[in-house]
């Protein structure tokens, strides 16, 4: 095991400057703030409490401001670069996801599935090379749980879900728009509860973790 | 411009930008695995490609 918890920070944070310059050339800086609090604070709220409150895994020695600060960030990067190429499958070429009505809930679904199947490489690398543990022992795919797929789906499905609908209002300012979106994470938290326990206890009635 | 961002998507840059994520957060955890030393997991390292592969097939025929 070699973790460089230092340069994986740095990495996530350079990359979510990267995810929110490409949405602030593409749709303008209100929606790049939105992304920011919808992707970024929303997730870093959920998993702060996975990691934290449920104490389901943890980054070894990190302290609560580095978990926060990388999940932030980290988030940022992984639903933006997930959530673009689902558009790109999805969307006609002369639309996007904001002008393509159906896609408005295709692209997050689709986003959700994307940043799944990327994970599957992901979480057991990671965990071979101790950037994280995990504290519940998983029985079907490298001892990862699957609450771990199921956040990762829910997270990724909802963020976008709830920034989609955001980008429309194309002449809302940063005050108006961050406010909404700040709003929008009560919802979302509680959406993104009820959806994980009806997913995880569907995963459990057929006796799988 | 009212649809400005269907317009960018449309370039080259709209394009290629979200492939380049893609590509680097994927390529980053492949390096993870070669310095950590987890060969056996490398081969998982094919589960993201059809999405990459469908995404800039589908995206061929953008041009502004």
């Amino acid at each position: 095991m070699n973790a460089n918890f230092s340069v994986m920070l740095i990495g996530s944070i350079l990359f979510a400057f990267l995810v929110l310059a490409y949405i602030r050339w593409r749709f303008g800086g209100p929606d790049a703030l939105s992304f920011m609090i919808l992707s970024g604070g929303f997730t870093a709220i959920m998993d702060f409490i996975s990691s934290f409150a449920v104490h389901n895994y943890e980054y070894p020695g990190q302290s609560p401001l580095w978990v926060f600060t990388f999940i932030f960030f980290g988030w940022i990067g992984m639903c933006g670069s997930c959530l673009f190429l689902a558009e790109g499958i999805l969307a006609r070429p002369d639309q996007d996801m904001v002008t393509q009505r159906r896609l408005w809930w295709q692209v997050p679904l689709l986003t959700g599935f994307v940043a799944v199947v990327l994970d599957l490489f992901i979480d057991p690398v990671a965990v071979a090379a101790g950037y994280w543990v995990w504290f519940v022992t998983g029985t079907v795919y490298y001892e990862i749980p699957l609450l771990n797929f199921v956040g990762w789906f829910v997270l990724m499905f909802l963020a976008p879900l709830a920034w989609i609908p955001m980008v429309r209002y194309r002449h809302w300012r940063y005050r108006r728009k961050g406010a909404a979106s700040v709003i929008a994470l009560v919802p979302l938290c509680i959406a993104s509860i009820v959806l994980s326990v009806i997913l995880n206890g569907a995963i459990a009635a057929l006796g799988l973790r | 411009m009212e649809k400005a961002h269907v317009y960018l998507k449309q370039t080259k840059a709209g394009r290629w930008i979200p492939a380049g994520f893609y590509l680097v957060n994927w390529g980053l955890w492949i390096l993870t695995a070669v310095t950590a030393g987890a060969w056996h997991l490398l081969y998982l390292a094919v589960l993201p490609v059809p999405a990459l592969a469908i995404y800039l097939l589908r995206t061929r025929r953008n041009r502004p």
